[in-house]
């Protein structure tokens, strides 16, 4: 019996949800006021004012979406109020600790304070390179200075002096030497010869060499104790040179201290830096009047203890910093010591050590992209540590990985008090919850961006204001009422669901300014619904290639699809090929062969692993079906293969489980299936069938083929009913329905599918539970008892033989 | 000579610079070849060997004992000669390298004997004598005032010519600043007078002070109460009898001497 199933054709007002945005009252987005709410993200907003607003430890933020859904823009628009009235934190420097200049000391400062106190300090070189040298040169340092020498010099003259009178009293000379002195015996008054002395008799010989002796002692115990008298005289000028420093340093100091006076930690410094000074007086009467651009002068590398490392400046900032560290690597995010190569060999100091993301963002926030955290090497170990230690620690990767063993900086560490906020894809934040431990500790609060919203009334209306918005916000031409409604609709098409709308900011922006770039080429004032499908247009036809090749090897025959006729054992299933964010359908003929066996359905795909599990979990299920239905008092006797001809490439998803099973049906009730059809949805073992994706791009695929060979008003493409809601389909493919050249029918069980395929009644069971005869599931039935008959023919055979 | 002085003449033709054999500084010959430069006199430079060390290292028991370890060394003439040929060595060099600036005519003359006798001997034929400075105990090679104060400098000035050359060459001296200011020191008032009158427009600051006599003690309390950079004295009559004084003198002073005739 044959049977009409028209009526399960969708009409063409089902294939397409137009948005209508005549209640608005609006001509274009000039019409509408800029709207400062996030739509469809209360969830997310909500969890982010929390997120934010909580200021205990571990409650940092993870915001969680795909990319372009405006996390950021979303974060930084909650946070810029929160942080400008915040108060203003500290500014951080390094100054250099006099005591172990390898761990530089961290000065914390009132906002602004740095710069000025980096000013001072530099201001007070310069004045202390004038004014010490001014006070060594002057008279009266240098009479005193002159006063300590002369008295030392004449006391070491003296000493010698009076030995040399000493002598003479004996009629002994000293005398001068190359290396130091001699003495030589005197006789009136003049030096004795050689002859003179070899005359003289023993005792007087005897008597000059005692005296010789005498003076000879006397004249080394001098000489001994000329080094000794020389140290005390430069001990002596150091201490003239110390009190004058003093005297001369305090007076700059003084008004140093004066300036700082509210912060002890900067007087504690400026201590320091009077002692320093005063110790290494000599370097700044050495750079008297020297070039500080001179190399040579070496002057940075001399008065460098003195100066003041600007770490953080928050001096132009107003309330709390938010940063954004676009490139969070390790060093980008700790900070780092730089070195300088110095005649080959690598030199730093604490005026090289540079400041991280972290220190800058302190008393603030810190944005951070999750994916280029975990890219990069200790990036994400390293602001664990910091967040788990309230500090920020400055330690080379090459110091930790113990790949140098140099003696390098430790400055001390900078504590902080900062919310750091991750964006990122879901994945991210679920497989760090898995896998690590800590993440649970710092990252307490997720904000999960939704990706869609429902399409109401409300919700489309602050979608319109949206695009006005964003419109506004990119300086592009107003956009007219059926630009809106056709923006909209794309949104809607963009997520394959006629009743709601992406949320995805990145597309809806890029779409607004190709539709203005048509506009602009189009010369209008106004963008409208011609340049928006315009844009849309060419950004398919721009990925559209593969596409193209792809339909063209059916059109060429290459590939065996049929689009007219009828076949037992073959049917038009659907595909979706997905390109990036293009997608296509592609129709694939599905084939099915059935044999006495003993119930074992084989997805040949799946035997050469080229079917996914979701996939073969649809094969199994129509067998389950198969048995359930047909076989419930008898073996399942039969043996059938399945599968997607001319596919060499991996099948993954149940999407064409309807199909396979009515190819199977048919080849089991060896009824012809229409191949000007095509069908697509997943089956349950009780033959309902289901919801799948893609349903849009499917249908236009198949639609694509039969037009290209001409529309026959017989084609068509059977969908699950649930997917009725998801219809968007493209104009030309709800013209062709609405001219009934091509049909669209929404099915809810596998009976109507092959009423549908057939032309047959699938047929019900009666009251002794058979199939009526004729019927679809009469034959299936019968050709199934035939098989099990046989098979125990086949198996009484083997027990007689 | 004597009748260009007569005549008023007070051209500076020639120099003697006496040289000690143990460090003379670098910088006291560049100031004497400076003022032969400035003077356009020629240079004459003398090396005294010193005789008496000579004769004391020709005897047996002599050792040296040196200034850096206040160890004992044997000491014998040849080693001191060829030490002293040395240094004359270095000196002829270090010369030549300032005459190649100063253009000017010079010579090394090298003598042995005592020092300030040698040098006494040959005075007569030069206008100016330099002294180097006397600290004959000095442990020090390079002589002079030690911290980079300009120091003043002292002269003694009477009536005569050569008071009168005295203070040309030390006018020409103090034109460059290298002097704080100049402690004249005059017996009377007609000299301060004479001697106001010659520096009254030079800008030079002057420190007058009158003191009773030349005795050698009046001299050295008058300079080393101002620890000069220099000192300039006309050669005085009563000293040509008693050269000893001098070389008492010169013993004591602090900086180089320059006697002018």
């Amino acid at each position: 019996m044959t049977i009409n199933n028209k009526q399960l054709a969708l009409p063409s007002e089902l294939l397409y949800h137009k948005c209508d945005l005549s209640y608005l009252k609006l001509t274009s987005t000039e019409d509408l006021v800029d709207s400062e709410d996030v739509i469809g993200q209360s969830r997310a907003l909500e969890a982010l004012n929390f997120g934010i607003g909580i200021r205990h430890d571990g409650y940092n933020l993870y915001v969680a979406g795909s990319t372009g859904m405006g996390k950021h823009t979303t974060v930084n628009n909650l946070l810029e109020p929160r942080a400008k009235s915040a108060e203003t934190p500290s500014d951080w420097c390094y100054i250099n600790n006099f005591d172990q200049p390898h761990k530089p000391l961290a000065l914390e400062l009132p906002a602004g304070h740095a710069r000025q106190l980096h000013a001072d300090m530099e201001q007070l070189v310069d004045d202390l390179t004038i004014a010490i040298p001014a006070a060594f040169e002057s008279d009266e340092y240098q009479a005193r200075a002159q006063e300590v020498h002369d008295k030392f010099k004449k006391r070491e003259e003296q000493a010698f002096s009076d030995l040399a009178d000493k002598a003479k009293d004996k009629d002994i000379v000293l005398l001068r030497t190359p290396g130091g002195y001699t003495l030589g015996p005197l006789k009136d008054g003049k030096i004795l010869t050689p002859s003179e002395f070899d005359v003289l008799a023993k005792k007087e010989k005897d008597k000059i060499k005692a005296f010789t002796d005498e003076i000879e002692e006397e004249l080394k115990s001098i000489i001994k104790k000329v080094p000794i008298w020389a140290k005390e005289g430069r001990e002596k000028i150091k201490e003239l040179n110390r009190e004058l420093t003093e005297v001369t340093v305090e007076q700059f100091i003084s008004e140093l201290k004066d300036t700082y006076q509210d912060l002890p930690e900067v007087l504690k410094f400026l201590e320091t830096v009077e002692l320093g000074i005063i110790t290494n007086v000599e370097e700044f009467r050495k750079y008297a009047g020297s070039d500080k651009k001179d190399p040579l002068a070496d002057f940075d590398q001399v008065f460098l203890p003195f100066q003041v490392n600007v770490l953080v400046d928050n001096s132009d900032l107003e309330g709390a910093p938010i940063i954004y560290e676009d490139n969070p690597t390790y060093n980008n995010l700790m900070g780092r010591v730089e070195h300088l190569a110095q005649f080959g060999t690598l030199m730093t100091d604490f005026t090289l050590i540079k400041s991280g993301a972290m220190h800058r963002a302190n008393g603030g926030y810190l944005v951070l992209d999750i994916r280029k955290v975990l890219a990069s090497a200790f990036a994400w170990e390293g602001l664990k540590r910091a967040l788990r230690a309230h500090e920020i620690k400055i330690q080379s990767l090459e110091q930790m990985l113990s790949l140098v063993s140099t003696i390098s900086l430790e400055p001390e560490p900078i504590p902080i008090d900062l919310k750091v906020i991750l964006t990122g894809e879901r994945i991210f934040y679920y497989l760090l919850k898995k896998y690590d431990p800590e993440f649970n500790q710092l990252f307490k609060v997720m904000a999960d961006f939704s990706e869609e919203m429902d399409r109401n009334e409300d919700n489309t209306a602050g979608y319109a204001s949206l695009i006005a918005t964003l419109q506004r916000e990119q300086k592009l031409k107003a956009v007219s009422r059926g630009g809106m409604e056709r923006i909209i609709e794309d949104c809607s098409r963009r997520i394959d669901d006629g009743e709601k709308l992406s949320l995805h900011m990145g597309n809806l922006v890029d779409l607004l300014c190709e539709a203005n770039y048509w506009s602009t080429e189009e010369n209008t004032k106004i963008t409208t619904e011609i340049h928006v499908q315009k844009a849309i247009d060419s950004r398919i036809k721009r990925l559209d290639q593969l596409r193209e090749q792809v339909h063209e090897t059916v059109l060429r025959g290459d590939y065996l699809l049929q689009t007219s006729g009828k076949q037992v054992g073959q049917i038009n299933g659907l595909s979706v090929i997905q390109l990036g964010d293009y997608a296509f359908g592609k129709p694939s003929r599905i084939t099915a062969t059935a044999r006495l066996g003993t119930g074992k359905v084989i997805d040949i795909e799946r035997e050469v692993d080229l079917g996914g599990s979701i996939h073969s979990k649809g094969v199994l299920i129509l067998s389950s079906y198969l048995a359930d239905r047909y076989a419930q008092d008898t073996p399942l006797s039969l043996s059938a293969s399945l599968v997607f001809e001319q596919s060499y490439g991996f099948v993954e998803g149940d999407s064409a489980s309807v199909a396979e099973l009515c190819t199977l049906l048919s080849a089991l009730s060896k009824l012809p299936l229409e191949q000007s059809m095509a069908i697509t949805g997943s089956v349950n073992q009780l033959g309902q069938v289901q919801a799948i994706g893609g349903v849009n791009e499917k249908i236009e695929g198949f639609f694509d083929i039969c037009h290209a060979r001409g529309l026959t008003g017989e084609q068509g493409v059977i969908i699950p009913e649930a997917n009725i809601k998801h219809l968007m389909l493209r104009t030309d493919v709800v013209e062709a329905v609405k001219t009934g050249r091509f049909n669209i029918y929404a099915v809810n069980h596998v009976d109507q599918v092959m009423e549908l395929m057939t032309g047959i009644e699938a047929g019900e069971k009666d009251e002794k539970g058979e199939f009526p005869v004729e019927s679809v599931n009469g034959l299936v039935q019968k050709r199934l008892t035939e098989m099990t008959e046989a098979r125990r023919k086949f198996a009484k055979s083997d027990d007689e033989k | 000579m004597n009748d260009q002085i007569i005549n008023g003449d007070l051209t500076v033709r020639r120099i003697l610079m006496d040289i000690d054999a143990w460090g003379t500084g670098v910088s006291f010959m560049q100031s004497a070849f400076g003022l032969a430069s400035h003077l356009e006199a020629e240079l004459f430079g003398l090396f005294v060997e010193d005789a008496e060390l000579l004769q004391a290292a020709e005897l047996p028991f002599t050792r040296e004992i040196s200034l850096s370890s206040a160890q004992y060394r044997d000491l014998d003439a040849s080693s001191i000669i060829r030490h002293m040929q040395v240094e004359a060595d270095k000196l002829r060099r270090q010369m030549e390298l300032l005459a190649a600036t100063s253009k000017i005519n010079w010579s090394l003359n090298i003598a042995r004997g005592e020092r300030f006798e040698q040098v006494f001997e040959k005075c007569n034929e030069f206008e100016l004598i330099i002294f180097m400075p006397g600290r004959k105990y000095s442990t020090r090679r390079e002589q002079g005032p030690s911290s980079n104060v300009k120091a003043p400098a002292v002269l003694l000035y009477k009536s005569g010519t050569h008071s009168l050359r005295a203070l040309h060459v030390i006018k020409l001296l103090m034109t460059n600043g290298a002097f704080s200011y100049l402690k004249l020191l005059t017996l009377d008032n007609s000299a301060e007078k004479k001697a106001k009158e010659q520096l009254e427009k030079t800008g030079i600051p002057v420190n007058y002070v009158h003191i009773p006599n030349t005795e050698i003690t009046e001299l050295t309390r008058n300079i080393m109460s101002v620890s000069p950079g220099l000192i300039v004295f006309p050669f005085l009559d009563e000293w040509r009898e008693q050269p000893s004084v001098i070389k008492d003198l010169l013993d004591k002073l602090p900086c180089p001497l320059i006697l002018v005739r």
